[in-house]
């Protein structure tokens, strides 16, 4: 198995810039993410590691080599990279049945025909499409090809695996079980995986680390899935993590006073025990919808239901504080027992249990 | 170790790019740069005053009006023709709806100059099988038809081009949203407004496609004024540069002005096709969703029967009496004879098949120039398509400018430019060879191979071939085992989109045939010329015969592919 690493990578078209000193470290062996909204530039990512594109500047190694290396002249041909790739179309091929599809890589390495059968079958079982072998693609439903593709991009035991974005087409249902298998070859195998998403909940539930990049190509934090969602670098990526409430802070004596508030936010009651005290420049606490209780007593902050939603299992409250619209997440059945509903137009007290304070507000205003 | 191979294939990238465009230069853009070159400079200086000295000859504007003339009847004609029968097989209760369908689009197979030539048989003033039968009958002294002459042309063209239109008001027919009519009528509208204000607006864009098509097809168009026209002293602008030519033996001084008509074939084209992509562009909203919910059929009641006769009728006249007297007049013992069973004889299919050495070179020629030119047209067509498809070039719209020009290129236009090209002004002299023949039909049919071929390639998406090498696939083993596969639907198909049209060609090949090199369309038209009916009656027979095999042939081709899939 290998390490990939990407060291002051720079692409463009041309005049197009993608990304300029781009590094990116995957270690042996683990299952990594790259996040970023549509447009960033991670499918390029992908493409310069696997080989089909070259970068303008800089260098990609995959364990010990160095693949690409412009200023070298040095550019590795995709197939000497021993890598494998599920794209996100899944490129299966039409002409050829299963089977076909799956030994096609070891035909191309010239496998003796007792091993190449014996690796084909278990690289079939292991995607669960043994008894489909005499298919052809077109027999077979989105979550068959894909999984095709999988054990095609498996059976050459591969020392990097690039997967770009391939549950995307798939429904909820087939998205979660792809998810637990591709999570399960990844720990029977040891192989690396280099997983390109602009889904956050995929990200957080495969990965064992993941960078989030921006529109233009940066990466704004690499981490642990804990990491990222609990500890953002920034804005963008408490943004880009899920639906996100900015709310603009006034900073009087050190202390933070919330819109449509009559005093200062009052941080040492209650449970917002992971908040310090806002440092010079703060303009915005962030939070999520959870993070924010509707109470009835020992409320921190104060604001009139604008909205109420019951959307089943929770509800969800638009609630105005001075003019800025917070969105709250309340769990319905906690709600009932407690006599917690609140009705459009009523005024609702809310507790605070978990913020970060940010100098400037999410780029993109909201969430992916 | 790596930089190498990769270099070595950047080079092979360049090397099919660069003959890629040295292809469409030296088989398309080079001869339509001669034609203009020719007509409009003498010794390297621009030179109008031969141009308008041979433009107002009389014989020349003369045959501008004929072709103008000739196609714009035979455009309303067939048009009326057109919208007429796919109404009826789209909209109707005509019976046997899908059989009539199939069969009116027979006339397409039939070549047009063979459909004239009978005619030119059954209704020729003086020797005209209907024309003797009536004048017996009635006992009359002048003959009642005379095919020879401006209604004679236009309506046989007429008859074997309207399925242009039938083909797409068909189509834009059975793609229409029936709830657009329906929604008229529930707001209270009544059949004749709904068809007025619905329906015509919404296939008129169709409608104009397929009548343009043929107004540039019949202003280019050499078999039919050849046979019916050149008696009655009508030429028009192909028949024209034809006999220009002709006469003078190929001099210098007739190609010249047959560059300055071809001019004029050149800029009618670009007007015609112009105003059809304005009509096609301001068409965009009748693109209709593909919803397909079966329109609902208007009800024939009392005119179901009659209309059903009409067609039948319609058919047996325009397709079945011509073939059958091309098979009679074939095997007649000599032209003139009555059609009786005591005067037929299979020796002229013997002696044309066998024996004569004209003919049998026709038939060699035909087939043989149709097989390699549709072969390696293919082969271009797919290299080139794989350039403009895949590789994306700078210049790509120059190679997809140049690869389907020749489509909107008349048939003579090509033959012109082929001769200025190839008779030794390059060093290379294929003049009366069937090479330059060959290298007409690949400037010709390369448009349908792009076409097919780009279709193809689009299906195969760039990640099957990436799949491909990331499984290990050099960039060759990719294509053969990835590209070629898919792409070879695409290439079958062009294959014989070429080779059949090629079989029957006139237009082009009329321009460019030496002694032996004669195309079975060059060989029915000389020996028609020649007096020599039956022989053409049964050569023609015969090129009938070699067509409906083929077509055959494609059909059962294709379906089998279509179940092996």
């Amino acid at each position: 198995m290998a390490q990939v690493s990407l060291q002051q990578v720079a692409k463009t078209y041309d005049k197009h810039t993608v990304f300029s000193g781009l590094d990116l470290h995957v270690r042996d062996g683990e299952c990594f993410t790259l996040l970023g909204p549509s447009g960033c530039g991670k499918t390029v990512t992908l493409r310069l590691i696997a080989g089909f594109e070259q970068p303008t500047a800089g260098t990609v190694a995959i364990g010990p080599r160095t693949v690409s290396d412009p200023a070298r002249n040095l550019a590795e041909p995709p197939e000497a990279r021993r890598i494998g790739v599920v794209f996100q179309d899944y490129a299966v091929w039409p002409h050829r049945t299963v089977l076909e599809n799956v030994a096609y890589p070891l035909m191309i390495q010239n496998i003796p025909r007792p091993e190449l059968t014996e690796r084909v079958r278990l690289a079939i079982e292991q995607v669960n499409l043994t008894g489909l072998e005499a298919r052809l693609p077109g027999q077979l439903s989105g979550g068959q090809q894909q999984r095709v593709a999988l054990a095609r991009a498996l059976v050459s035991r591969p020392e990097v695996m690039l997967l770009d974005e391939p549950l995307c087409n798939l429904d909820a249902h087939l998205r979660e079980e792809m998810r637990f298998e591709i999570k399960e070859l990844q720990r029977t195998t040891g192989v690396t995986i280099l997983y390109v998403t602009h889904d956050q909940e995929i990200a957080l539930a495969i990965s064992d680390r993941l960078a989030v990049m921006d529109r233009a190509g940066n990466i704004r934090q690499t981490g642990t899935p804990e990491d990222i969602f609990e500890r953002p670098a920034d804005p963008f990526v408490f943004a880009f993590m899920g639906v996100a409430n900015f709310i603009p802070v006034a900073l009087e004596g050190g202390q933070a006073v919330l819109p449509g508030q009559d005093r200062p936010l009052d941080l040492d009651h209650g449970l917002a025990h992971t908040l310090s005290t806002p440092p010079p420049g703060t303009q915005f606490l962030a939070c999520r919808p959870s993070d924010l209780e509707p109470v009835r007593e020992s409320a921190q902050i104060f604001g009139r239901v604008r909205r109420k939603n019951l959307l089943g299992a929770e509800i969800d409250l638009r609630v105005d504080l001075g003019g800025t619209e917070v969105r709250v997440r309340q769990d319905t059945r906690q709600a009932l027992e407690q006599g917690l509903i609140f009705e459009e137009g009523d005024t609702c007290g809310l507790k605070l249990h978990a913020a970060h304070w940010f100098d400037h507000a999410a780029e993109n205003g909201g969430a992916a | 170790m790596s930089f190498l191979p990769d270099m070595r294939k950047w080079g092979a990238a360049e090397i099919v790019l660069a003959l890629s465009i040295l292809i469409l230069v030296v088989v398309v853009a080079v001869p339509v740069a001669l034609i203009f070159i020719t007509a409009f400079f003498v010794d390297g200086a621009f030179n109008l005053a031969d141009v308008t000295a041979i433009l107002t000859q009389r014989d020349t504007y003369e045959a501008l009006k004929n072709s103008i003339i000739i196609a714009f009847g035979v455009t309303v004609i067939s048009t009326i023709i057109g919208v007429f029968f796919a109404w009826l097989v789209s909209r109707t209760d005509l019976p046997f709806k899908g059989t009539m369908k199939v069969l009116f689009l027979l006339p397409f197979m039939l070549p047009s100059f063979i459909g004239a030539l009978a005619w030119k048989m059954l209704l020729s003033p003086r020797s005209g099988y209907i024309n003797k039968m009536l004048m017996g009958l009635f006992d009359l002294q002048d003959p009642v038809f005379d095919i020879y002459g401006y209604w004679g042309i236009i309506l046989v063209e007429s008859m074997y081009l309207f399925p242009f239109v039938f083909i797409q008001v068909c189509g834009a027919l059975e793609r229409m949203d029936p709830t657009l009519e329906e929604s008229a009528r529930i707001a209270g509208a009544g059949l004749t407004t709904i068809t007025r204000k619905i329906t015509i607006p919404l296939i008129m864009p169709s409608i104009l496609a397929g009548a343009l098509l043929i107004a540039l097809y019949s202003l280019a168009h050499f078999g039919v004024p050849a046979i019916l026209g050149t008696e009655a002293g009508i030429y028009n602008i192909p028949t024209k540069i034809y006999e220009k030519i002709h006469q003078s033996a190929g001099s210098f001084k007739a190609i010249r002005a047959g560059t300055v008509l071809a001019s004029l074939l050149v800029v009618s084209a670009a007007i015609i096709l112009y105003v059809q992509s304005l009509v096609l562009k301001s068409g965009r909203f009748q693109i209709i969703a593909g919803k397909s919910v079966r329109p609902v059929a208007l009800k024939l009641r009392g005119f179901k029967i009659p209309l059903l006769i009409f067609s039948a009728v319609y058919l047996l006249v325009t397709v079945i009496l011509p073939t059958v007297t091309i098979f009679l007049v074939g095997s007649l013992k000599t032209y003139g004879l009555s059609l009786d069973w005591a005067n037929m004889t299979l020796e002229n299919y013997e002696y044309i098949l066998f024996t004569w050495r004209l003919t049998r070179d026709a038939i060699f020629n035909s087939v043989y120039l149709a097989l390699s030119a549709a072969f390696v047209t293919m082969l271009a067509g797919v290299m080139i398509s794989y350039v403009i498809v895949k590789m994306k070039p700078r210049g790509k719209w120059l190679l997809e400018f140049l690869g389907v020009l020749p489509f909107s290129l008349p048939g003579t236009v090509i033959a012109l430019g082929v001769i200025l090209t190839w008779s030794g002004r390059f060093g290379v002299n294929l003049y009366n060879t069937a090479w330059i023949i060959f290298v007409a039909y690949i400037a010709r049919y390369m448009a349908f191979s792009l076409k097919s071929n780009s279709a193809a390639l689009e299906q195969v998406h760039d990640s099957l071939v990436e799949a491909s090498r990331a499984c290990g696939a050099t960039q060759w083993q990719a294509m053969r085992h990835v590209v070629i596969p898919l792409a070879r639907p695409g290439m079958v198909a062009a294959f014989f989109l070429i080779f059949l049209p090629a079989l029957r060609e006139l237009t082009t090949s009329v321009l460019l045939y030496g002694p032996t090199t004669r195309t079975i369309g060059v060989a029915i038209y000389t020996l028609n010329e020649d007096g020599e009916t039956v022989y053409a009656a049964a050569l023609a027979s015969i090129a009938l015969v070699i067509i409906v095999l083929g077509q055959i042939g494609i059909k059962k081709l294709t379906q089998a592919r279509a179940e092996g899939v």
